[in-house]
């Protein structure tokens, strides 16, 4: 397997190059000036050149991007063009509270979702399934801000239980972990629900069943690890997502994550910025894609990876 | 050095019906202020400040030599007195003595030269080294003097010397961290830097050896909260003392809050319609007026803005120390509009495209479509057009592209120099509404050489009533700048240039 793993790694360094290409064009190709966005519209014609070129802008764009390539593979991020901070800096911050928010929201997701799937599924065609049918729908078509703000109001304001915003304590992660979480769950819950309908139906389940076993037994032992298969898929995308920031429950909670930087960034028309971002999410995506396959191959023998 | 505020106080405490003066109780000395804004800081070297949020944070680490009160008058920062030669081009400060950076390193001459001469330095790369130009040398007299020469008589020099990006760095710490002095900064301000985690929170801790009256609070933290209901609601909770840009939405909210006061201060700012000179339609004077002649600032103020803000006709906002006060919005007479239009050649209306920054002012884009829909009432048909900030700030800079737009303009040093030149002159950076007077060019000129006041201000005075005539911008209004604080805070300076200052704050 860990052959394998060195092999994909390898073919997804085309991708890692294609999309830190595509983003050094798709930012020089928006129309806005970084060196006039940087300085300001009141700043003199000459402090905007001297900007340029202080900030290496005034060379063509294959200098430009070859000059970033070199100090890429190197390991040298540049500096931001906004702040001057280190770019290495800026993203290591962000993008650690992302990846805590993002593991709690996933966790709490698996759990809430897998429950109320499972039970879906056990039951289905019931009242109980009807009632996870429409929970999954609320959970997914309610925007985040608006999920949020409710949840600030109910949980902070009303009943003062966890901090309205901030990152200082556990405390202020619930409750937008359980906004992230919340729709990741909808989705977990109807595939888990669906991929475990369809295996309980299966000979072999009948078989089970015919043999005198508990239900208990039959959708534990036989039926779940075999529904997971496309569950694993589900939660990995999702997790990816999550992994790539959410601009919107960052900005209601004022947690300091990737997804705002991301956003700022591309506002600023920060370049080495936007282009390290992407790239580190790039990377994610590329990562979880690889450990899904391989967890298939643990769920099922039958699969070899490569 | 805060004296030049306390008329801002005043100001700002004459609208807190229900809270004693903050003369009143004696001062608590103690505590961390908690102070929530939209944006954080980009960096904490003066010189590269080009942002009010930014420059909030620095000033409270960083002085200048001079400040300016409300009223426009030069009083001692760093510098205690100076005098101007008698030709006008060598201005001789005394610096204040026995201040020391946070460094330790001394403050005297030598550090006023070095940081002026790291701003002038091109390999700097300051985005604002043209605030410093005037200065063609700086030299050291003696320990505690200074003597800055310009090359030309230059009548706004004092204001000048206020803007943040003037003010003095350690020159120690500048020349060992380079880059690195934008998140370690050495100041001798009030309040030193004592942690700084970007995007989340800045704190600031009491600097017990500064040289003037000392901080009563032992911290300020500068945190972001980007969303402004979160930021109301954190308020309402205590979670935060102070907030910044208040929503006038959430006004009414707020105010029927017992814990809770609203703390409002006028702004040097202007929010106002650009029109093109230079592009059709807006090349004739009288559709230009028919424009002015139709939107309704006090209906925006009233309809769009809760009341906040204040109205008025002049490109200069009255705050302003010699802005010409009085000037009110061209009357509102839709007949009058039609009257223009058709002798314009516009008899069945016009089309025209409306710019607007989204989420950059107050309101923005909710004052654009007010405008829109007051010119539809004159058949002026404005499509509105709202791209990001970047792309917005490239087409205005072709300066041929854009027919009308929303804009707004602070002043930073509170003199008219730095605005009208930015906006009135031929070729100014902000004069995207492409006026050009020959009269008004020569004017400007002139009024930055006159040294004599009364003379300067007549020059003034005449440059801002060619601008209102000939109507290169209707003026919507005059931003005013709204704080939320919880009741105990107390002591927090609100500057019309938008400064904000917690030095004398303190908490209940």
């Amino acid at each position: 397997m860990i052959p394998f793993a060195l092999r994909r790694l390898l073919l997804a360094a085309p991708v890692f190059a294609g999309v830190s290409l595509a983003v050094f064009l798709m930012i020089h190709l928006i129309p806005g000036d970084p060196a006039r966005l940087y300085a300001g519209l009141e700043a003199s014609q000459e402090d905007v050149e001297g900007v340029r070129r202080a900030l290496g802008l005034h060379e063509p764009l294959p200098v430009q991007y070859g000059r970033f390539l070199g100090r890429f593979v190197t390991g040298d991020l540049g500096r931001s063009l906004k702040t001057g901070r280190p770019v290495a800096e800026e993203i290591a911050a962000r993008y650690s509270s992302t990846v805590l928010l993002a593991s709690l929201a996933i966790a709490s997701a698996v759990v809430l979702g897998s429950a109320t799937g499972v039970v879906a599924a056990v039951w289905r065609r019931s009242a109980v399934d009807q009632a996870a049918l429409l929970a999954s729908l609320l959970g997914l078509s309610l925007p985040s801000f608006f999920l949020g703000l409710v949840l600030m109001l109910v949980f902070s304001v009303q009943l003062g239980w966890l901090p309205l915003a901030g990152n200082a304590t556990w405390r202020h992660a619930v409750l937008p972990a359980v906004t992230l979480a919340l729709p990741a769950a909808a989705v977990i819950s109807r595939m888990v629900r669906g991929s475990l309908v369809e295996v309980l139906e299966q000979d072999y389940i009948r078989t089970a069943r015919s043999k005198g076993l508990t239900e208990w037994v039959v959708v534990n032992s036989h039926a779940v690890r075999n529904a997971l298969i496309p569950v694993v898929t589900v939660v990995g995308l999702q997790l990816g997502y999550l992994l790539g920031g959410a601009v919107v429950t960052e900005t209601v909670f004022s947690w300091p994550g990737i997804g705002r930087l991301i956003v700022q960034s591309i506002a600023a028309r920060d370049f080495p910025v936007v282009q390290a971002a992407v790239l580190l999410l790039a990377v994610t995506f590329v990562t979880i894609n690889l450990v899904t396959d391989m967890l298939y191959a643990v769920l099922d023998p039958r699969i070899r990876p490569g | 050095m805060r004296i030049r505020l306390a008329c801002t106080v005043a100001l700002a405490l004459a609208w807190l019906a229900a809270s004693p003066a903050a003369g009143a109780a004696a001062p608590r000395a103690g505590g961390t202020l908690v102070y929530a804004t939209g944006t954080d800081a980009l960096t904490l070297d003066p010189q590269f400040v080009t942002d009010v949020p930014t420059a909030r944070a620095v000033m409270h680490i960083h002085e200048t030599l001079v400040y300016q009160d409300d009223e426009g008058k030069i009083v001692p920062g760093l510098a205690e007195s100076w005098a101007v030669s008698a030709d006008k081009l060598t201005w001789t400060f005394k610096l204040r003595k026995g201040v020391r950076f946070h460094d330790g390193t001394p403050f005297n001459a030598q550090a006023v030269k070095h940081s002026l001469d790291r701003l002038l330095n091109p390999a700097t790369g300051s985005p604002r080294r043209s605030t410093a130009q005037a200065i063609q040398e700086s030299r050291v007299v003696d320990e505690h003097t200074v003597a800055l020469t310009t090359a030309k008589p230059f009548a706004p020099f004092l204001a000048q010397l206020t803007a943040y990006n003037l003010a003095i760095l350690s020159p120690t710490a500048a020349d060992k961290l380079g880059k690195d002095y934008a998140s370690k900064p050495v100041g001798t301000g009030p309040f030193l830097l004592e942690s700084w985690k970007p995007g989340d929170k800045l704190v600031l801790a009491r600097n017990a050896s500064y040289w003037g009256q000392k901080p009563w609070l032992d911290r300020v933290e500068f945190r972001v909260v980007p969303e402004d209901g979160t930021r109301v609601l954190q308020l309402l909770a205590g979670e935060v003392d102070i907030i910044a840009s208040v929503p006038p939405i959430m006004l009414k909210r707020l105010a029927g809050a017992a814990e809770v006061r609203i703390l409002r201060a006028a702004g040097y700012r202007t929010i106002y319609i650009g029109l093109n000179n230079k592009v059709k339609p807006f090349d004739d004077l009288r559709v230009r007026r028919a424009v002015a002649h139709t939107v309704n600032p006090q209906a925006i103020v009233q309809g769009v803005l809760g009341g906040v803000g204040a109205v008025g006709g002049g490109l200069e906002s009255p705050a302003i120390g010699g802005a010409l006060r009085g000037l009110a919005p061209y009357r509102h007479d839709p007949a009058a509009s039609k009257k223009l239009l058709g002798e314009a050649g516009f008899a069945g209306g016009l089309k025209t495209k409306l710019y607007l920054p989204t989420g950059r002012y107050l309101m923005d884009r909710q004052v654009g479509e007010a405008v829109q829909a007051q010119l539809k009432e004159v058949g002026i048909t404005a499509e509105i057009v709202a791209p990001d900030w970047g792309a917005l700030t490239a087409a205005l800079n072709k300066f041929t592209e854009i027919p009308m737009f929303l804009m707004g303009k602070g002043s930073p040093t509170g003199d008219l120099d730095l605005t009208l030149t930015l906006v009135a002159q031929t070729g100014g950076r902000m004069n995207h509404f492409n006026y050009s007077n020959a009269e008004v060019d020569h004017l400007i000129g002139l009024q930055r050489q006159a040294t004599n006041p009364a003379e300067r201000q007549q020059i003034l005075r005449r440059i801002q009533e060619k601008l209102y005539e000939e109507v290169p911008a209707v003026v919507v209004f005059y931003e005013e700048q709204l704080y939320g604080a919880r009741s105990s805070v107390q002591g927090v300076e609100v500057h019309p240039n938008e400064s904000v200052s917690f030095a004398r704050a303190w908490k209940q």
